[in-house]
């Protein structure tokens, strides 16, 4: 479904990416694991066009996305959460989600129908499936923290994507709110025929969650294989242990 | 968890009649207030409906789009020009000046528009301010045409709507209807992905949202809102000079936005009856209302950032996320 | 027809050379502008409020001292420190606690500034014009193969690079210069290595607003100082930063030779709207840089 090339990006003169290779099947949940620096946002980043490669190229479904800007991949069917919360503040949690349904139904321009009464069951439906439900009138700057991440992958689903790609879901989340969370990520999956990609430093969800790990380290595709083969891949020993006594 | 929604609805209901019937009040108070008033506070109860045109106009990219709108002056005067240049050099019918001068402030928002809206923030705004002063010293340079800085007077208007009642009902109906016409586009579609990108750009875009296009249409619309506050200011004071697009007048407007809470629909135009009120009445005891002016402004931004009826709305919202959060528990 | 020639030439060359001198009063304000918006953030309205203020204070300092050379020339450095003391006390008061606020809220701000300055200046000097002399020394022009240039043009062709010489040494090799370049990108960062921000701040909006000071006074014998020579001064130093891109005091040089040529020649070719010209520049320059013409140092 996605294949991403051997892209590269530097900054200044920092390369944060130079060669990375991923490939995502479609159904398949894909986790991204490698040290702080691996290059691993920076890499969402790239796929989700929010910055444009230096050289190699991001394949969606066959078809070159690398040049397009972010509004036109995600109707290409590739959503994101972000890592840090990123949601409409000032709206309430009800209005988060049905921005982002509207846009998806391309009603985003229309102005003199009066959006109270537009699409209401499916953002219903959505806030549902989330948990979200009883919060829909709440403003979304007052939610709790675990909530506000739980909106945001709700919004990112909104736009009824065929790849979700999620940049540390679980980041800053209390034990308890982890759990829910995983749960929540797996029934999503299931339910909605998603195709997941994810980067996480929380190893153990990782191997529980994942059908395949790629390993980054220095910007660079260390191993991509599944979770039994990375676990033993004296490669990614190296990466995590080598500056370790 | 359907009780919570049902009672949501409920409320949301009750407010809504409450909103209807608020409306109705008003909309008999203005239509009462020549027969209660003397002619002076006719004409500046035109002049305040007016300014808040122009201010919700205002309050339409800069509170729900976010948009640094350092100028709007540009499209008020470039719809009160048009409209007069129309009527004396043109000599066109009423109708048709009155159609095409918002629609010249739409083409000259959708220009500005066009040339800012690729810049980051800060530099739209800048850009935008410079580009309007552009405006401004053609306007006040091109004696020839726009009269210089004597501006335009002696507009030919009909007897029906240049006299004070007459030019109050013109400007409470048009305003009206324009109030109600921008209602409905902040609660549109439109209007929710604005303010969207308004709280969060990045987001936005991940959603699917094309930001520059969806700002660009913001403008043009704002534009012409302003087009027709313009317009209605010339019929309310029969005269144009090129004041009216001068920066300070854009950042003026601003204040009122502020005053009034710019994330509130209807606190522009308290914020212009405030501002309009404050500097006819201590014009007739002091020359210092930029002074007073400075003074109201420093203190809004430092005690009153959300403004009047921002205060008013805000606890509200606390409420109701309390009483979600007790119904969770 | 060969006179003809030589007669544009001529004039040409001596508006262009008029023209950068005006441009040294418009690099003097607008790098002062820049200043404060790529360390503060803050864009400074009140800039050009400052910059009257100046001129202002010029005028009347050049009085009290009896209007001799000495006198205008104490008046240069003066007037431009009682404005940076002015706005020391403004930023430590009120604009210290504003930091955290947008860009909007910081316009407003500094708006709400120069309508009291404005109120200020009306109440100090009242609201017709004033005009002074230039000393004797400057009054005339030095003529040379044709062309007339007024001394105190040439004195200002001198001050101006005298002045982007001094902010080149005081941003790249004084520690304040080091400190706030910094700041401005990492404001946390430096405050947690024990340095005090918030003086580093309040020096640099001094500096700013004393290049604004020094500019006002500057003009203050060439034209006629009056309330709302701030509105039009102000406009052109956001242009002009804004095309050398925001912050960057070598931009604010590009920005306003750019701006000072263009409206010269502008002057030449229609001379109705010569104010169209340099307008234009800014739009063709933002259009291929849309960041502005130099990267943002800061």
């Amino acid at each position: 479904m996605l294949r991403v090339e051997g892209i590269c990006k530097s900054f200044d003169r920092f390369n944060a990416l130079c060669g990375a290779d991923l490939h995502v099947d479609s159904g398949k949940i894909v986790a991204v694991i490698g040290p702080n620096g691996a290059g691993k946002s920076t890499m969402f980043k790239v796929i989700t066009g929010h910055w444009k490669p230096d050289g190699g190229r991001v394949l969606f479904r066959g078809e070159p996305i690398s040049s397009l800007s972010p509004h036109q991949i995600c109707r290409k069917g590739i959503s994101m959460a972000f890592q840090i919360v990123n949601i409409f503040n000032r709206m309430t949690v009800f209005e988060n989600v049905q921005a982002a349904v509207l846009s998806h139904r391309r009603q985003a321009g229309k102005i003199f129908r009066s959006a109270s009464k537009m699409a209401v069951g499916q953002t219903m439906e959505i806030l549902e499936s989330v948990g979200l439900r009883e919060r829909a009138g709440c403003i979304a700057g007052t939610l709790s923290y675990g909530d506000q991440k739980v909106l945001e992958m709700a919004i990112a689903l909104s736009t009824r994507p065929k790849l979700l790609i999620l940049d540390e879901p679980t980041a800053g989340m209390s034990p308890e709110e982890t759990a829910v969370c995983t749960g929540l990520i797996r029934r999503l999956t299931a339910e909605n025929g998603l195709t997941v990609l994810f980067c996480e430093h929380n190893i153990e969800l990782v191997l529980s969650l994942s059908d395949e790990i790629m390993v980054m380290q220095g910007g660079k595709t260390i191993i991509q294989d599944i979770p039994e083969a990375v676990r033993q891949s004296p490669a990614v020993r190296e990466a995590y242990l080598g500056g370790a006594p | 968890m359907s009780e919570a929604s049902s009672s949501l609805a409920y409320r949301l209901r009750s407010l809504r009649r409450l909103e209807t019937f608020a409306c109705l009040a008003a909309v008999i108070v203005l239509l009462l207030l020549p027969f209660v008033l003397p002619d002076f506070y006719v004409y500046f109860a035109a002049l305040v409906l007016v300014t808040g045109l122009f201010a919700t106009s205002l309050n339409l990219v800069l509170g729900y789009g976010g948009m640094y709108q350092f100028h709007h002056a540009v499209f008020y005067g470039a719809g009160a020009y048009a409209f007069a240049l129309m009527l004396t050099k043109a000599h066109a019918p009423l109708w048709l000046a009155c159609l095409c001068a918002p629609l010249v402030s739409a083409v000259l928002g959708f220009l500005i528009g066009a040339i800012c809206v690729r810049l980051s923030k800060l530099y739209f705004g800048m850009l935008q301010l410079s580009l309007g002063s552009l405006v401004w010293a053609i306007v006040y340079r091109w004696y020839s045409f726009t009269g210089g800085d004597n501006g335009i007077n002696e507009i030919p208007l009909p007897n029906a709507i240049s006299s004070t009642t007459g030019a109050y009902y013109l400007t409470a109906v048009v305003v009206v209807v324009c109030l109600f016409l921008m209602y409905r586009i902040v609660n549109s579609p439109f209007g929710k992905i604005f303010q969207a990108i308004r709280d969060n750009p990045q987001r936005s875009e991940a959603i699917g949202v094309n930001i520059r296009l969806h700002q660009l249409k913001g403008e043009v619309i704002a534009a012409f809102f302003a087009g027709i506050a313009g317009v209605l200011y010339v019929v309310v004071e029969g005269t144009v000079v090129p004041d009216m697009l001068f920066w300070t007048v854009s950042l003026e407007v601003m204040v009122m936005c502020l005053l009034g809470g710019w994330y509130t629909f209807l606190g522009p135009l308290l914020g212009a009856a405030v501002i309009v009120g404050l500097r006819t009445f201590t014009g007739a005891y002091t020359e210092h209302w930029s002074l007073i002016l400075g003074i109201i402004l420093m203190a809004l931004i430092l005690w009153l950032p959300e403004g009047v009826l921002g205060l008013i709305v805000k606890p509200a919202n606390s409420k109701m996320e309390l009483s979600a959060e007790t119904g969770r528990k | 027809m060969h006179l003809a020639v030589q007669l544009t030439l001529a004039s040409l060359s001596q508006q262009v050379l008029v023209g950068l001198a005006e441009t040294t009063t418009l690099f003097i304000v607008s790098s002062g502008l820049s200043l404060v918006l790529g360390v503060l953030r803050i864009p400074n309205i009140s800039h050009g409020a400052l910059y009257m203020l100046g001129a202002f204070l010029a005028y009347s300092i050049t009085r009290m001292l009896g209007g001799t050379a000495a006198g205008f020339f104490a008046s240069l450095l003066l007037a431009p420190l009682a404005v940076a003391f002015i706005s020391l006390v403004v930023e430590r008061f009120l604009l210290s606690r504003l930091y955290e606020r947008d860009h909007l809220m910081l316009l407003l701000f500094t708006f709400a500034l120069a309508l009291v300055f404005n109120d200020v200046v009306n109440i100090v000097w009242g609201a017709g014009y004033r005009s002074m002399q230039l000393p004797s020394m400057f009054q005339g022009s030095f003529s040379f193969s044709g062309l007339f240039l007024p001394r105190y043009s040439l004195f200002l062709l001198c001050v101006g690079p005298l002045v982007a010489i001094g902010l080149w040494f005081l941003i790249n090799r004084t520690k304040i210069g080091k400190i706030s370049r910094a700041a401005a990108v990492h404001r946390e960062m430096v405050g947690a290595v024990g340095i005090n921000v918030s003086w580093v701040f309040a020096a640099v909006f001094m500096i700013g607003c004393f290049l604004a000071g020094l500019g006002g006074s500057l003009v203050a014998p060439t034209q006629s100082i009056t309330q709302g020579m701030d509105a039009s001064i102000i406009i052109e130093a956001f242009l002009i930063v804004i095309m050398g891109g925001l912050g960057n005091v070598w931009g604010a040089l590009l920005g306003s030779l750019i701006f000072g040529l263009t409206d010269s020649l502008g002057v030449l070719i229609w001379p109705q709207f010569s104010i169209v010209f340099p307008y234009a520049a800014v739009i063709v320059v933002l259009l291929l840089r849309p960041a502005g013409l130099l990267r943002s140092t800061w």
